[in-house]
């Protein structure tokens, strides 16, 4: 089993500093690094094939050497405002190894010439900020951060910023709005981040659990990293298990594993012996894929091929006695509740589809009424804003898609209940 | 750095159409140069791009999906199509979506028959909604200000609004609160939105979610009948348009001219008109507290002036005007006592100020493309809002610079990257310094003592002005003192002289039309054009032989001579020398001693109380005419309601004609053409040409006057600084005016060492008395002013400041007592 | 002869048959103003203003009627309501409601506009009058329902209406 940034992440007491230096060298690969130029950070980073771990799965290399060249001061923001439904691998991370996170971030800082960076963490990590910070500060007493890092000349300043529970604010653009200290709403793209972000500075935003696997590229090479997984997905992933299995949880896999075997070997199977119904891969956002697709192996461009998306890594299983319309209106209010208000589609939308699903899912429903809300969802999709808007539509439409006869049993059982009240 | 022009232009097809535009023209804009519509809500020219609507989704060729055509920029070959299947499907979709929870109000809603969103739905929209819940139910009408109405059940949450508080008025008043369907437009802790330009949301709201207060209600948009106007409170001139039904005012709303007020207006121009159905209006002619027909008024006024003519000479009559005529009327007033009664005595301000400029006269649009804005003793602020909006956009937006040389604190200090307080009275001294750190010499020594600021300092400022490309300097001369006017204008001059500077300048008196006063020589040595009196000759061949060449009394000299009884006659025209003259409280008096006072007005004043007679004058809303504004334009104001009583121009022409005149100008645009004749500059204003946007008037010979030095102030206790405010209760804004709320209490703003001085604290309830006078105040601590000076804002008529000034004193010196 | 004579009796009948057959069917006229038209349901006569089931005003003076008139025969002024003592169910009513029934050509379309069914055009056909005066109806006229007039002839062999105030 390979574990790169899940190694010894059980040690008691990783969160201290000295810890930390002790079990898994760290802080080393920043010698590693300051022997070589920015620039060679960024070859080295595009070498190993890293893809961006917070959704998009955009190649993390290629992300840092679109920054605007000559443009300073440029800014970091790690993106730490880990709201999907059913992802918790970066809360773990910073839970149990912040100073894996520090040095990814120091890192990244050295390869992109940034002297500021943030890490923007949602407000529900109040928890963590306090471990954070004193991380932090163990890192500047130690010289890793601060002016004149081990004598390199390179200064770097790290802060932690709260959110205050947005799930917009992990979209990259409404995270910059609001660490600007506005509402946390998209911006326009072009220009990206990279060119003109926060504050109008060329700005690179990368989730934690990209900015976690610079270390080990950087300590053992971008072979070491892209040898793991597939052809075009290299690496390992964290995979947070949720749903109806026995062991839910965090599991590091090497990309290509197949679906079944996350479920199975790693999470335990289905619980009580259950039948797998339908699983989410990649988080709420992306479309749900029925059981017959359960073979898939478990890496971007296989998940891709089937209709769905790796997204932030977690994994919903689904077993057969749940109806995938309960499924759909639970993330349909999510997304009514998350949705930021700025774009038409989005903001009235979502809460349509909620009310439609919440009469379907009462068994008030009318057959006409799942045509309708595949039309909202065209309506929809690809319209929106941002991806919230996408994401929104993704379960709703792939649960009419799969599971037609979820819907046919509801509506068909049509009863005369009380009137449910809209929100 | 914005001077370069943007020659690259961009050429695309659009529903198979070529057009071709400047870079960066947006695809929404472009579509609309060929006549295609993109159905657009939260998309505003002045506003930039947003794309939160999706209401213009278009399909563009090697695009994978759909995209805003307000957001996206226009480019070379790009292949645009905005009428396919796709792209009505979007349209129809999302409207389905804005409607979704949108009332039907339409019936009552004050937007309806103006209305994008019914325009749209119209248009582009489905036939019927699919939504079978409830919708979702708010609050309706809430107020937003005590003039705002805001109805968030009709919201659709465009952020027009929000971003127009955010990016023109800089304020972030206006913001957005809650998220997602719940999400509406407020304010921080819903505090009243009342800021001075506060009302241009409505007129930007693309449903009836913000409303008017005031007309909210009285009138459907379809039975307005629209005057395209100009306004008449400040001297920025703003295009307005004005809603009247069965002559009534109703409504005041924008009408966009981007060489004036870039589309806005300010809260003033939209809810300052209730004068015009005031019952404080004077709509009779009256004799001795008698009402009389204007025939009759007119002959006993001229028979009067005649009379007193004959028996003590011409100069024995004087004439006190303002800029809040129009051009014609107060160039009707001068001809009137120039060729009828023979007199220069002619005057329309208590300040010193001459015609023309020694350089460039600049338009309001020079404030955008100069390099550097020079802000000399004004606050525009408070003086001429659409002038702040428009020095707000180019130093956030244009990447403008300003520096601003004031002796108080103004909201614009914060945007100026160079801001200077001088000493209250030591403009004089200041800009002599200038003028020589300007011409590359050191500044005398005592420079600092006296004003406060250092020679270092002013030799920043000269070297500003010398590397910048191009200089707009705008200056307030009634915020001068002394004669400091005439140092500013050599100051000019020298710049004017630099090699590789372009400089211009701007006139920003407040009044309404106080540059044209000036141009049409409503002034005791300047005949019309900046014609100066030495220039005999020229002034002969204009105006005949008979035309007095002496030079005639001032206005404060006229009242000096009303007390001394050597002026026997004055007519006052559109001004209230009681309240706002110095030394106001005198100004009774000396008035109650003429033989004659003839005083024509609109509103009834303190002074029309005196008057032997009085006139009436219609003002804006009724009277039509041209006015010029700071940047010399000069625009047709058209009237939109309708009275009885004769223009002003024509009582003059009534009064000419007594008098002698044998001929009489037919109509108000006979009194343009004979000022396009006889008044240098302005020979190409005609009335074909001002109708849309207004033309800039060619320069006036510019008549400076000799810099003299005011020498060193001497006194005790504090200089008073005079500072205006926007919203002043006066005869204009009256106590029933929709902006009663926002009448300021009478303060007194005192430097901290000054306030140690004097024993008083924050709060305080102090009398300032000074020339035999006093005034009550609430004291400030707000160090507006350098130590040594106190400015006390004129908030009211009623508070008396101007009492305390001195008349023809440079400054004033006042105390403060608990 | 006696032929000629019978034909000339028989065409007689045949013509008498004709009117004796009108005389015993019922008249076509009226003998009004004694009887009176039932006018059809949907008869264009003159206008009302309707109010609701609490008695409040239907109108909510949006001034549609009055920009779909052809004529330009109905002039509305519209006030806010207070929400205390409500003329109209709406925020707005129509503070004045004129309709010149001399210019009016009963086209119905004001009817048509009305997005609340508030103005209607009833069956009141009898808009005779000696003053020009009262052809302005004005709010107070609008809003009565009164039934359709009554007339009688008095001693002078003149028709008046007998229910008019």
């Amino acid at each position: 089993m390979t574990e790169i940034l899940f190694k010894a992440i059980n040690t008691p007491n990783l969160t201290s500093i000295d810890v930390y230096e002790q079990t898994l060298d760290g802080y080393q690969s920043l010698k590693k690094a300051f022997e070589k130029k920015p620039e060679e950070m960024v070859e080295l980073v595009k070498a190993s094939g890293l893809r961006g771990r917070g959704g998009a799965g955009f190649p993390t290399g290629l992300k840092w050497s679109f920054l605007a060249k000559d443009v300073f001061p440029r800014y970091l923001a790690c993106n730490a405002d880990e709201s999907e439904p059913g992802t918790c691998k970066d809360r773990e991370l910073i839970m149990k190894n912040p100073h894996l996170l520090i040095e990814g971030m120091i890192l990244c800082s050295y390869a992109c010439q940034i002297e500021t960076g943030y890490l923007y963490m949602r407000g529900e990590f109040w928890e963590y900020e306090e471990l954070m910070d004193k991380a932090i500060d163990d890192a500047y007493a130690k010289g890793y951060l601060g002016k004149n890092i081990m004598g390199t000349g390179f200064n770097l300043d790290l802060y932690t910023h709260m959110g205050a529970g947005a799930y917009i604010c992990g979209e990259e653009s409404a995270l910059l709005t609001s660490l600007e200290g506005y509402r946390g709403e998209p911006r326009l793209k072009p220009p990206f981040p990279a060119v003109e972000g926060l504050y109008g500075k060329p700005t690179i935003v990368n989730n934690v659990e990209t900015l976690c696997a610079i270390p080990f590229i950087t300590r053992n090479g971008p072979e070491a990293y892209s040898a793991i997984g597939t052809e075009k997905s290299k690496g390992t992933k964290l995979v947070s298990v949720s749903g109806h299995v026995n062991k839910p949880g965090n599991y590091e896999i090497p990309l290509g594993t197949p679906t079944i075997d996350l479920i199975e070997k790693y999470a335990g199977g289905i619980r009580n012996g259950n039948k797998l119904k339908a699983f989410i891969p990649g988080g709420s956002s992306v479309p749900m894929l029925p059981a017959s697709k359960a073979d898939t192996p478990y890496d971007y461009e296989s998940l891709m091929e089937a209709g769905t998306m790796l997204g932030s890594g977690a994994l919903i299983v689904i077993d057969d006695t749940a109806n995938v319309v309960t499924e759909a209106l639970g993330l349909a209010h999510f997304y009514m509740h998350e949705s930021c208000g700025k774009c038409t589609p989005c903001r009235e939308g979502t809460r349509w589809m909620y009310q439609i699903l919440t009469d379907i899912n009462n068994k008030q429903g009318k057959p006409e009424q799942v045509e309708l809300l595949s039309d909202i969802c065209d309506n929809m999709s690809f319209k929106c804003f941002c991806p919230l808007g996408d994401a929104a539509v993704a379960p709703v439409i792939s649960s009419i898609k799969y599971f037609p006869e979820d819907y046919e049993e509801l509506i068909g059982s049509m009863k005369t209940a009380q009137p449910v009240g809209t929100p | 750095m914005n001077t370069a022009t943007q020659t690259d232009t961009v050429t695309l097809t659009i529903d198979g159409k070529t057009v071709t535009v400047p870079k960066g023209t947006m695809v929404v804009d472009a579509a609309k140069t060929v006549d295609i519509e993109i159905p657009v809500f939260c998309y505003h020219e002045k506003l930039g791009p947003f794309g939160c609507c999706r209401m213009c989704l278009i399909e563009v060729e090697k695009m994978p999906k759909m995209i805003t055509a307000c957001t996206l920029a226009a480019g070379e070959g790009m292949v645009v199509k905005t009428t396919t299947e796709k792209v009505e499907k979007a349209q129809k979709g999302v409207l389905e979506f804005t409607l979704l929870n949108h009332p039907l109000d339409c019936p009552v809603c004050d937007k309806g028959g103006e209305c994008p969103l019914q325009d749209n739905t119209f248009k582009f929209g489905p036939p019927d909604t699919r939504m079978e819940y409830n919708r979702f139910n708010r609050e309706k009408a809430t107020p937003l200000s005590p003039v705002i109405t805001i109805d968030r059940e009709r919201c659709i949450a465009c952020q027009r609004c929000t971003r127009y508080s955010d990016i023109i008025e800089k304020d972030q008043a206006l913001v957005m609160r809650n998220r997602g369907f719940q999400n509406r437009v407020s304010t921080f802790k819903d505090q009243p939105y009342d800021t001075r330009f506060s009302g241009n949301v409505i007129d930007i709201c693309p449903v009836g979610a913000l409303t008017n207060t005031d007309f909210r209600f009285t009138a459907r948009t379809w039975d307005l009948t629209n005057t395209n106007t100009l306004c008449g409170h400040c001297a920025c001139n703003c295009n307005m348009t004005l809603g009247t039904r069965l002559n009534e005012m109703k409504r005041v709303t924008t009408r966009p001219n981007d060489l004036v007020d870039d589309g806005w207006i300010c809260d003033k121009a939209r809810w300052g008109y209730d004068f015009t159905k005031s019952k404080n209006r004077i709509t009779q002619p009256r004799k001795q507290g008698q009402s009389v027909g204007i025939q009759e008024a007119c002959t006993e006024v001229a028979a009067s002036l005649q009379k007193i003519v004959e028996a003590h000479g011409p100069s024995s009559v004087g004439f006190i005007g303002s800029g809040y005529g129009l051009n014609e009327d107060l160039y009707s007033y001068q001809k009137l006592f120039r060729t009828n009664l023979g007199t220069n005595n002619i005057d329309h301000k208590t300040y010193t100020d001459t015609p023309g400029l020694p350089v460039a006269h600049f338009d309001l649009l020079d404030v955008e493309t100069s390099d550097l804005v020079v802000l000399i003793a004004s606050d525009p602020t408070e003086e001429l809002p659409i002038l702040d909006l428009r020095l707000k956009k180019a130093m956030t937006r244009k990447g403008v610079q300003m520096i601003v040389l004031n002796d108080q604190q103004t909201l614009m200090d914060k945007y100026a990257s160079l801001s200077l307080r001088y000493n209250v009275g030591s403009d004089g001294v200041l800009l002599a310094g200038l003028n020589t750190a300007l011409q590359g010499q050191s500044a005398e020594s005592d420079l600092e003592s006296t004003t406060g600021v250092s020679s270092n300092q002013l030799q920043a400022v000269a070297e500003k002005i010398k590397s910048a490309g191009k200089v707009c300097v705008i200056y307030n001369p009634v915020a001068l003192t002394g004669s400091s006017i005439h140092t500013l204008k050599q100051c000019l001059a020298t710049a004017g002289g630099l090699a590789e500077t372009t400089v211009g300048a701007m006139p920003a008196a407040p009044v309404t039309n106080s540059v044209g006063a000036m141009d049409m020589g409503v002034l005791p040595d300047v005949y019309p054009g900046g014609l100066a009196l030495t220039d005999g000759d020229a002034i002969k061949a204009k105006w005949g032989d008979t035309a007095p060449l002496e030079k005639g009394l001032s206005a404060l000299e006229m009242i000096e001579k009303a007390k001394s009884g050597e002026l026997k006659a004055l007519i006052v025209y559109r001004s209230n020398p009681v309240v706002d003259f110095p030394s106001g409280h005198e100004v009774g008096e000396a008035l109650k001693k003429l033989d004659l006072l003839v005083v024509h007005d609109m509103m009834e004043t303190e002074t029309a109380k005196l008057a032997q007679i009085v006139l009436p004058s219609n003002g804006p809303g009724f009277d039509e005419g041209t006015t010029t504004n700071i940047g010399g334009r000069v625009q047709l104001r058209t009237k939109g309601l309708t009275t009885d009583n004769p223009a002003d121009w024509k009582i003059v022409s009534m009064i000419a004609k007594e008098l002698g005149q044998e001929t009489a100008p037919k109509d108000v645009h006979a009194v343009t053409a004979e000022i396009a004749e006889k008044v240098t500059g302005y020979q190409e204003i005609k009335r074909s040409a001002i109708r849309k946007q207004g033309k800039n008037r060619e320069a006036v010979a510019s008549a400076n006057g000799a810099s003299a030095s005011d020498g060193t102030h001497t006194g005790s206790g504090l200089i008073l600084r005079v500072a205006d405010v926007l919203f002043s209760h006066d005869k204009i804004l009256d106590a029933e005016s929709n902006l009663a709320h926002q009448f300021q209490p009478s303060t007194v703003h005192l430097h901290t060492s000054d306030a140690e001085q004097f024993g008083v604290k924050e709060g305080d309830e102090v009398r300032v008395t000074g020339n035999g006078h006093e005034v009550k105040a609430e004291v400030r601590i707000s160090n507006r002013c350098n130590p040594g000076g106190l400015v006390l804002p004129k908030v009211s008529d009623e508070q008396g400041v101007m009492s305390l000034a001195e008349a023809g004193k440079a400054v004033s010196w006042v105390t403060i007592r608990k | 002869m006696i032929q000629a004579v019978i034909k000339g009796a028989y065409n007689l009948l045949v013509g008498m048959g004709v009117t004796f057959k009108n005389m015993l069917s019922k008249p076509v006229t009226f003998q009004y103003p004694e009887q009176k038209r039932v006018m059809p349901e949907r008869y264009r006569g003159r206008h009302f203003l309707n109010r609701d089931e609490e008695g409040l005003e239907k109108c909510i003076g949006c001034s549609l009627c009055s920009i779909n008139c052809p004529v330009n025969c109905i002039h509305v002024v519209s006030a806010e309501n207070d929400p205390n003592n409500p003329v109209s169910k709406g925020e707005r009513y129509a503070e004045v409601y004129e309709i010149n029934l001399l210019r009016c050509i009963y086209c119905g379309y004001c009817e048509e506009a009305c997005p609340v069914d508030a103005v209607v055009l009833r069956e009141h056909y009898e808009l005779a009058d000696y003053d020009r005066k009262t052809y302005i109806a004005t709010k107070g006229d609008l809003l009565v329902y009164p039934e359709p007039n009554v007339f009688s002839v008095n001693f002078l062999g003149n028709t008046e209406i007998t229910n008019k105030k």
